[in-house]
């Protein structure tokens, strides 16, 4: 794990402290495709990748679309991306390797800064690790191969016995018409995993990916395809950062999941992107027959954020539950939640999320549920709590509620404030002071969701967010 | 059909969920007046606009420290009404649009100086297409207190904006539906807290069935500086019907941090044990269905301040 640093109790809520991932190395011998989104740099990319016909022709229909597509007009500004200026495909010196001694020295020191080598020793089945375009590591434990399951970077299953596979569920999920940074992935997308869960396989040690963007006015564009087939349950990682630089970096990843009947995946992320990051990635996952779908989300980095994980749950008795913390400092402008598509009856699905704004942040919730017609007795509950540490921060709740049939119950439930002066006081008079009251009232605010996050990876965040919230606040 | 977007959500979001806002018949009329209305409504300055500027307004002015009552009938038509009232007045103002083939298109106004009082009750019943928008603006410690009642039309659409500018001014609003058949109903309610130790609440609370389409949007918006201001926002709904469409977003944004909001919204079919507690008493289904629809218009009728009207009302319900 990252070294944690020792910190001092504060008197007053410091931002998240990014100084151990806000360090980069300048690879001179990486190899990049010019700024811009041209039909040649897409050739180019689909040239290095090797991509077989099939995506070839899928990425260049992604630009199509991604050119005739426009901007959303009902979120965070982004008019501060420029397209022209990212460069979307960044290569390291280096081919995948198997094994941590073989990466290069500046790259595996940059792994082994962010505690990944370390987790994987300790407490982890496979991991990837993704360093701006390309992913430069990739294992699994060999106990876990044996038990049939894959977990290999995606382009390596693409030229393999998985082509037809993946074919059957690439962009099938999140297609690329979905919205315009959907259609700007399937024309650059690079990197990523694919996983697959045999009938009945239970990996009971996490798998996890990593990802690191290091070169300033680059996107990174990773595709997560995962399929646990029927009665199988797995837990997947995903970690990222970057360094801050002066320039906009983009990240549009892509995450599909297919859930199979009667399976649980667990699909936890740490997200904690430099500020200087446009973060809109685009999360799917569709859940079969009695499956179930576990969101655990902290969003604590970039710079604007559009994220909001989607269930659709297609079976009968299918589930979906998303438990999300959300912490926007100075500069952020973060609109994350959530969206549930009921298909089938008796599905349920329960949310529940907390956000803090503090400086000039802004925190935006903004979830979607649509129960439709044929989800006849299904559940719903959503549950929405803000906390806004200052009177420079901001704050929104955005939730629809789209219901199609008669027989189904649906409870939201949301609330916003600050910390209470009634709580302060009674915590004072039981002998604490004013600055542990309001740290405890904080901490004991995100709590509930930052206990679900997996330790055993972000147990550097959560000690970050609960030190850094130790203290009197305003 | 000529149209315009009215109802439009102050924020809005994602275009595939049909929720931002809804359309407006424009019928051709003769333009009558160029007075532009001071406020902006629920609905729309774009809406606001076309209704004045057809319509002779009808100035309601209540004077310091005076009392006044006032009821009227609409069918069909334009209708701008502006309402003045000064320090301490208080005003009973009963709006009742019923009975009307025609398109109804209505717009009220309403600033109200300090310490005074509004209660505004607006029915909408039996009518083809009524378009209503509510402006209003409280000063220190005004209060408005509106009764909406939503019982029928093929399609009604309903925007508020309450501007609570005032230290202490408060507004509540109670609102009742029903929607049936192919009936579309539409509501757009907005409150901007300005004043500071402002005070809101809104309680909806409807019913529908057969393959009725309704719309809810409820925006609590906590502007920087309001300090110490409370708002609360819920809505409860009763799904009778395989085939309604219902939509609701109630939203809180917020630029201030000393407040305390808080919104509920509960959709779902009539509740299992209160379902048995009437059959066991005899009722059938149709019974029951009459029982919890009127409920939940008795909800806000019993509360109506004029006792004149909700005589009536209740009246209407009863032979109804």
């Amino acid at each position: 794990m990252a070294e944690i640093k020792e910190l001092e109790e504060k008197t007053y809520v410091e931002d998240i402290d990014r100084n151990i991932y806000d360090f980069r190395y300048e690879d001179k011998d990486a190899y990049k495709v010019e700024s811009g989104l041209t039909v040649d740099i897409i050739d180019t990319i689909s040239k290095e990748k090797n991509d077989v016909e099939w995506m070839r022709e899928l990425r260049h229909k992604g630009l199509e679309v991604y050119n005739k597509s426009t901007m959303p007009e009902w979120g965070p500004s982004i008019e501060g991306l420029d397209m022209e200026n990212i460069v979307t495909y960044v290569k390291p010196k280096t081919d995948m390797k198997y094994d941590w001694k073989d990466v290069p020295e500046n790259i595996k020191d940059t792994f082994e800064k962010l505690g990944i080598p370390q987790a994987e020793r300790d407490s982890l089945a496979g991991v990837g690790a993704q360093y701006d375009s390309e992913l430069v590591y990739h294992n699994v434990k060999q106990e876990v191969a044996d038990l049939g399951v894959i977990y290999t970077d995606l382009e390596s299953a693409l030229h393999g016995p998985y082509e037809q596979m993946i074919k059957d569920h690439f962009m099938k999920l999140v297609p690329m018409t979905d919205h315009k940074f959907a259609a700007l992935h399937a024309a650059v997308w690079s990197g990523g995993s694919f996983v697959y869960v045999p009938k009945g396989v239970s990996v009971e040690i996490p798998l996890q990916s990593y990802f690191r963007l290091n070169a300033p006015g680059a996107g990174q564009f990773e595709h997560t395809l995962i399929i646990v087939d029927d009665d199988a349950y797995l837990h997947f990682i995903e970690g990222c950062s970057a360094p801050k630089y002066n320039v906009a970096n983009l990240h549009a990843g892509c995450v599909e999941i297919y859930v199979g009947k009667r399976s649980t995946v667990r699909y936890s992320t740490i997200e904690n992107w430099s500020k200087n990051m446009y973060n809109l990635n685009t999360k799917r996952a569709k859940v079969e027959e009695g499956g179930k779908i576990e969101w655990i989300s902290g969003s604590f980095g970039s710079h604007t954020s559009y994220l909001y994980p989607t269930s659709v749950l297609a079976g009968e008795g299918a589930k979906s539950e998303f438990t999300s913390v959300t912490f926007a400092g100075d500069g952020q402008e973060l609109d994350t939640g959530c969206k549930t598509i009921h298909n089938a009856p008796n599905t349920s699905s329960y949310i529940n999320t907390r956000s803090i704004s503090k400086g000039n942040g802004a925190s935006i919730f903004r979830s979607a549920v649509v129960v439709n017609e044929k989800a006849t007795n299904s559940k719903v509950s959503v549950s929405c709590q803000s906390l806004m540490l200052d009177k420079e921060s901001r704050s929104d709740t955005i939730p629809v509620m789209n219901i199609y049939n008669k027989d189904s119950s649906i409870g939201h439930e949301a609330s916003i404030g600050c910390i209470s002066d009634d709580e302060v006081f009674y915590l004072m008079s039981r002998g604490v002071s004013e600055d542990d009251a309001r740290a405890l009232i904080v901490s004991g605010f995100a709590e509930n969701v930052s206990k679900e996050l997996p330790l055993e990876y972000a147990l550097e965040m959560n000690n970050l967010i609960r030190l850094e919230m130790k203290g009197s606040i305003g | 059909m000529e149209s315009i977007k009215i109802n439009r959500m102050k924020a809005i979001t994602n275009s595939w969920l049909k929720i931002n806002d809804t359309d407006m018949e424009i019928i051709e009329s003769p333009v009558v007046s160029e007075v532009l209305p001071k406020l902006t409504s629920g609905a729309g300055e774009g809406f606001d606009r076309y209704v004045a500027a057809r319509s002779k307004a009808l100035d309601i002015v209540v004077t310091d420290g005076n009392k006044e009552r006032k009821r009227l009938d609409i069918a069909g038509g334009f209708h701008y009404i502006d309402v003045k009232q000064s320090k301490n007045s208080k005003l009973d103002l009963i709006v009742d649009v019923k009975n009307s083939e025609d398109n109804a298109y209505v717009l009220i106004c309403a600033e109200l100086e300090d310490y005074a009082t509004l209660n505004i009750i607006k029915k909408v019943e039996n009518v083809g297409k009524a378009y209503i928008g509510f402006a209003a603006k409280a000063g220190d410690s005004a209060q408005i207190h509106a009764y909406d009642l939503f019982m029928g039309g093929e399609k009604v659409t309903y925007g508020s904006k309450v501007v609570l500018e005032g230290y202490k001014s408060q507004y509540d609003a109670k609102v009742g539906y029903i929607t049936c058949g192919s009936e579309k109903l539409d509501l757009n309610y907005l409150t901007e807290h300005y004043g500071k130790k402002s005070i809101s609440n809104l309680d909806v609370g409807g019913v529908m069935k057969d393959a009725s389409e309704k719309t809810f949007r409820g925006t609590i918006d906590f502007i920087r500086g309001c300090k110490g201001s409370e708002a609360a926002e819920n809505e409860s709904v009763i799904l009778i019907d395989q085939g309604v469409k219902n939509k609701s977003v109630p939203t809180i944004l917020c630029t201030e941090e000393d407040v305390k909001g808080e919104h509920g919204d509960s959709i779902g079919k009539i509740e299992d044990d209160t379902r048995f507690y009437l059959e066991s008493r005899g009722l059938d289904e149709a019974s029951i269905v009459k029982l919890v629809s009127e409920a939940k218009l008795y909800n806000v009728i019993r509360q109506i301040p004029d006792d004149e009207f909700k005589k009536e009302l209740i009246k209407e319900e009863q032979e109804g």
